[in-house]
Parts: C-alpha cells; sequence; structure tokens
C-alpha cells in the first residue's frame, strides 16, 4: 500500500483513499482488498468531507462508478481464478483420497494374509495394478540377515507385450480389491518367468558400490538408467530389457526389510515424481505389514523346528522306555538261562546215559534221542542269551583276519563237506591286523557261515573274502541261497527275530553286538532267490603298528 | 584203579559225573562243597581233580590256589557252565579247561590225557 492511497484526510492510516482510486482508475489496490474492507473502507470515506466534495462533482461522479465497475471486473476475474486453483486442490485431494482408499485396501489385505509369499504378491500387484500405482512390472528383494544378502524373492511382470496386453484386457476389468481377495484365498502361486529368475538373485550386503544396496543403505527412493555407468557395472541379466528403473527402500521402524523395484517395460512411460512418490507411499503403508510377514513366517520355522523337536523327544523317550524295558527282559532272560543251565546240563547228561544203557527198542531209543536234541537246543538258547547279555568286556589282541577265518571254518570243515557247499576262499595276500577279540570274532563268523549253510539247503557257492578299504578291513559272506525277503532284512539284527523253524532270534544279534563292540560295523545284501551277502567291517590296526610289523618280518 | 575227584556243588550233575566214570572204570572220589576238598585230596590222593568254578560258599578259583599250592602238580580241570573264566587269569593255573555240556566225551577224553601222561 502506497502513501498515496492511504487516507489522508481523516486519522485511519490503514484504511484506503478512496479519492485516490477514483482519480487513478488504474491503480490495482482496491482489487487486492478484502471486499469486506473495501466496505468498512466506504463507510468511513462517506464520512470523509472531501469525499464528499469529490463524488457531488460530475467527473467525479463518473470517475466514482468507472473506479468501482473496474474493480468488480477485476474481483471477477481474480475468483474465477481461485475457483480454478480451488479445483485442482479439489481434484489433488480426490485423488490421494482414491490413493489412500488403495492403500488401506493393500494394507487391509496384508493384514490378512497368512504368509509371507501372499504378503509380497499383494503388494507387488497394487505397484503393478492399473487401478493403483500401474506400474509394467515390479519385484521385491528382501534383506536376509542370517547370510547379509539382499534376496530376490517375488515379482509380476509379463513375458512380452502380447501377454501385457492379453493381462490388461483381463485384469483392467476387475477391481483391486477383487484381485487382493484372490491372492488371500489363493493357496498356491505359478511363478512367472521374472520370478524363476529373481529368485536366484543374491546380492552381498557388502557389495556397496551396488545401485540396490546403496539405495537400500541410504534408505533413499532412486530413479536408475540402466545405461548408467553406476548400472552398467553390475550383472542385471534377471531383469531384462529394462530402461528406467525405480528402486523403494522398504523400511520399518527404522529398519530396512528390502526393497521394491518397479518399471515401465512395456509402456515406455517415463517414471515421474508423482509415481515414485505413489510408490514410496505404497512402500511406507505396506513395510509394518511386511515385517509382520516377515516375523510370521520366522515364527512359523521355529515353531516347525520345535514340533520336530518335540517329535524327536517323543521318539527318544519311546525309545527310552523300550530300550529299559528290553534291559529288564535281558534281566530276566540272563538269570533264567543262568537258572536253565546246569539242569540242563543234568537232563541231558542222563539223557545220553539211558540211551547208552537202553536195549534194542527202536521206539523208546527214539524218544530219548528227542530229549536229547530239545535239551541240546535249549542249551544253545541259554548259552545265546547269555553270551547276548555278557559284559562287553573283550579279550582284545591283534590277529591276522585270515587266519581267524582260516581256524573258524576248519571248525565246520564237515558241516560244509556233508552239505554239498562249494566253498572259495578269496582272501587278501597280504596280513590284514586287526585288534579283536578272536573267540568272540570266531562266534560271529561261525554264526554267519551256519546260516548261510542253513539258507543254502540244497547246496551252493559259498564265498569268503577278506579285503581292505579305507580304515577297514573287511570281510564278505557271500551264500547263493534263497535270499532274505525285506521286512526280514529290517528286522534281521533284532532280538529275538527269527526266520528260522527252531531259531532263538539271537545268532544275528549276539554277532551284531560283538561287531559293535569292536567299533565296526555289520551289514547284510540280499536278493530273494539269488542270495545274501554279509559284509562285516572292523577298524584295520593302524598305520605305524602295522609298518612295524612288517618291519619285524623283513 | 585211577582216582578222579569231582567237586561239584550240583548234586545230581555230580551223581551222573560219578555214574558216567564209575563206566570208564575209574574211582570217583565226589566231593559237594569247596571246604572238604583239602582233606578229601590229603586223605584220598586223587590223580586228576575236576573242579566246578562256582561253588557257594567257597569259589572255585580259591580252590585250585589251594590246591595247587599244595601240589602243583596235581593235574586240575576247570569245568565250568561258561566260557567267561578263561579269561580270568587266576584260571590259568589250571591245566585244563572243559565247559559243562550233557555230553561228557570232552570232559573224559581230558580226563584221559592226565591219566595216560602219568
Amino acid at each position: 500500500m502506497t502513501m498515496n492511497s492511504s487516507c489522508a484526510h481523516l486519522d485511519h492510516k490503514e484504511k484506503l483513499c478512496w479519492i485516490a482510486i477514483i482519480t487513478n482508475p488504474q491503480n490495482d489496490l482496491a482489487v487486492s482488498r478484502n471486499p469486506v474492507d473495501i466496505q468498512d473502507d466506504i463507510t468511513i470515506c462517506r464520512e470523509c468531507e472531501q469525499f464528499k466534495k469529490t463524488t457531488e462533482r460530475g467527473f467525479g461522479r463518473r470517475a466514482a462508478d468507472e473506479a468501482v465497475i473496474t474493480t468488480v471486473m477485476k474481483l471477477i476475474e481474480q475468483l474465477s481464478v481461485k475457483k480454478q486453483n480451488l479445483q485442482q486442490t479439489a481434484n489433488q485431494l480426490k485423488q490421494s483420497l482414491e490413493q489412500l482408499s488403495l492403500l488401506k485396501n493393500i494394507t487391509d489385505a496384508l493384514a490378512c494374509s497368512d504368509c509371507l509369499e501372499k504378503s509380497l504378491r499383494i503388494i507387488l500387484t497394487g505397484a503393478t495394478s492399473g487401478d493403483a500405482f500401474g506400474f509394467n512390472r515390479a519385484a521385491i528383494l528382501l534383506v536376509n540377515e542370517k547370510n547379509a544378502m539382499l534376496e530376490g524373492k517375488s515379482a509380476i511382470g509379463p513375458e512380452n507385450n502380447e501377454e501385457a496386453i492379453r493381462i490388461w484386457k483381463e485384469i483392467s476389468k476387475i477391481p483391486l480389491s477383487r484381485l487382493l481377495e484372490e491372492i488371500i484365498i489363493e493357496n498356491e502361486f505359478v511363478s512367472c518367468s521374472l520370478e524363476i529368475m529373481l529368485s536366484k538373485v543374491k546380492i552381498p550386503q557388502s557389495e556397496s558400490e551396488n545401485p540396490l544396496v546403496k539405495a537400500l543403505d541410504e534408505t533413499k527412493e532412486k530413479i536408475f538408467n540402466t545405461r548408467d555407468k553406476e548400472f552398467s557395472k553390475f550383472e542385471f541379466t534377471w531383469w531384462p530389457q529394462a530402461e528406467q528403473i525405480v528402486v523403494v527402500p522398504l523400511i520399518c521402524e527404522g529398519k530396512p526389510l528390502g526393497l521394491i523395484l518397479a518399471d515401465n517395460v512395456i509402456s515406455k512411460k517415463p517414471i515421474t515424481d508423482e509415481s515414485v512418490e505413489a510408490l514410496k507411499s505404497l512402500a511406507n503403508a505396506c513395510a509394518p505389514g511386511l515385517q509382520n510377514a516377515i516375523l510370521h513366517e520366522k515364527l512359523q520355522a521355529q515353531i516347525k523346528e520345535l514340533e520336530r523337536v518335540h517329535e524327536l523327544f517323543k521318539l527318544n523317550q519311546a525309545y527310552l522306555v523300550r530300550h529299559e524295558r528290553l534291559a529288564d527282559i535281558g534281566t530276566l532272560a540272563t538269570k533264567v538261562a543262568h537258572e536253565f543251565r546246569i539242569p540242563l546240563v543234568t537232563i541231558g547228561g542222563y539223557a545220553r546215559r539211558i540211551l547208552k544203557t537202553l536195549g534194542s527198542d527202536l521206539f523208546d531209543k527214539h524218544m530219548v534221542e528227542v530229549v536229547i536234541d530239545e535239551v541240546d537246543r535249549l542249551s544253545k538258547i541259554t548259552s545265546e542269551i547269555l553270551e547276548y547279555s555278557r559284559s562287553s568286556k573283550l579279550n582284545i589282541r591283534e590277529c591276522n583276519i585270515n587266519s581267524i577265518v582260516e581256524e573258524t571254518m576248519l571248525q565246520l570243515e564237515e558241516k560244509l563237506d556233508t552239505s554239498g557247499i562249494n566253498t572259495e576262499k578269496l582272501f587278501e595276500s597280504k596280513t590284514l591286523s586287526v585288534r579283536v577279540d578272536s573267540e568272540r570274532l570266531k562266534q560271529v563268523i561261525l554264526n554267519l557261515i551256519d546260516n548261510a549253510v542253513d539258507a543254502m539247503g540244497n547246496g551252493g557257492d559259498l564265498v569268503i573274502k577278506t579285503s581292505k578299504h579305507k580304515d577297514y578291513v573287511i570281510l564278505d559272506i557271500q551264500d547263493t541261497g534263497k535270499g532274505i525277503d525285506k521286512y526280514s532284512l529290517e528286522n534281521l539284527f533284532n532280538l529275538f527275530y527269527t526266520t528260522k523253524d527252531k531259531g532263538s532270534g539271537l545268532g544275528l544279534a549276539v554277532s551284531k553286538k560283538i561287531i559293535d563292540d569292536h567299533g565296526g560295523y555289520i551289514n547284510v545284501n540280499s536278493i530273494p532267490g539269488e542270495g545274501t551277502v554279509f559284509s562285516i567291517r572292523i577298524p584295520a590296526c593302524n598305520q605305524r603298528q602295522e609298518t612295524g610289523d612288517v618291519k619285524n618280518k623283513s | 584203579m585211577h582216582r578222579i575227584m569231582i567237586v561239584e556243588d550240583e548234586k545230581n550233575l555230580l551223581e551222573l559225573y560219578k555214574h558216567e566214570l564209575e563206566d570208564e572204570g575209574y574211582k570217583v572220589i565226589s566231593c559237594h562243597n569247596g571246604e572238604s576238598v583239602m582233606d578229601s585230596i590229603k586223605s584220598c590222593k586223587p590223580e586228576v581233580v575236576v573242579l566246578d568254578i562256582r561253588l557257594g560258599a567257597i569259589e572255585g578259583l580259591e580252590v585250585l590256589e589251594q590246591i595247587k599250592s599244595y601240589d602243583l602238580n596235581l593235574p586240575v580241570i576247570l569245568n565250568s557252565a561258561y566260557s567267561t573264566y578263561k579269561a580270568n587269569f587266576s584260571s590259568w593255573i589250571a591245566d585244563d579247561y572243559v565247559i559243562k555240556s550233557p555230553d561228557l566225551s570232552e570232559l573224559k577224553s581230558t580226563i584221559k590225557k592226565y591219566i595216560s601222561d602219568n
């Protein structure tokens, strides 16, 4: 306000002097003035003697009219500009409101999501839906805290222009809320090729020059041109044909969770500041929901782990109970066997004596022979039970396994000869030193050969092979017998499991225990109808001892 | 007639041994506990002793030591239901070890070994 225009006649410095305005109709002061103030001005002017004089004169009157008309015209003009501005603001507000409502749709959907995969898809659908943020393709990479990697997780995008058009036609009619609902009820998702490529992406967070890591570190959105030097240095083959990419970090409570990456590869529409702002608001709105989904996923994994541990615990408990029960049975069996042992020797001894003193009646003889046989069988079982429950104290000495096998086979010579079995010995020519209780090992070999002979009722080939592999000496006992079926194979070494009519189910259990006590393994392979191989592995004497042996010999 | 001493606390088994060994033509001196062994040896002078290891109050191995400290050259055959004692060092001063079996032929042949040796 110039001094010229302020009221000079009365004492109202802040009021306009309408004499000044009338005499100079070009003056804009009146137009910029609030209409209420103009009314005020004029009320004061009416009391002004100078004003009265001026407006009473012919020229003054006209000039006053013109001034009013100009002022009104200008006011109208200004109002229309203001209206336009208002309209624009209203439109902007409406847009923001729409965006907010879309964001609400998306965050509501996130709240309903029950897994991370769904949550990621909800966010990406928001980013790419024409309804909402309208990018052609979008992807999410998440930080894996365990290995400090930025890992590709989920992506949405058409393979090519044709697909883009088809999808756009199909989807453009469906409102975003429907699309999101479909994701929530969906159980399985088909990965697009983009997602498959992305799933292999792992960028170390230490690669600080990588534009994606940089955006994450600086927690600031960025637009990249793929032709930029900064960008072309790094491999982005997993995001093909890109020209301009926007990257927005996903941040929750100051912690970077990952990135949203988006572009307009199909439409080639340049990425505007507005669309970046929109994507940013999407990222900000979704980050807490995403954080929940990540935590939920972690929790689920932990629950699974706990369930697994619980199962294991239950299993172990069952095993312990079973073990304890078996131990009780074992103690009982040992006691029974102990008590039976001497009476059985006595009964058997007397039965033999009766047989010796008996006359020539064949039937009487047969009856006594049955007693002798059955007592022998019981004797054998009691021996095996006692053997099984015997303490695992071993009388260890260094032996050559070949000699042990030879000695054992000598004991079986007669049995092998009479049962029509061809025996082949494939012994390793070198001395195979093992530290074993030779009596116990003989017992195992005896048992295995016995079984092999039983399995080859009508004769066959028995191959006994010794060899050395790495730190183990191996003894294979192979027969061409009837073989063992799958069920029996699984139970073969179990206590009291037997397939023989008169078996005790102790022989192999005892054998396994003896080999276990030696720190070795016993394995079996069998093909029903073709034959069986039992393999025993026993730790070989260590190298130093062995070379010592050789030196002594030479 | 060769004299064999049997030390066995199971009476039925002792009786069986006695009959069987008498059939073989031996004079059998029976002893059903460890305490009376030394007195019997001194009075009857057996040529071979068949000794059970588990004898109740006095363990067979203790008796074995008493016999061997009295006469180191008197053959003692340990007779047990178990092979486990074979690993026991104190059983090694015995001359032989036969596991109890309804078939007495091994025991008989072992006894014979020590008789014919004399």
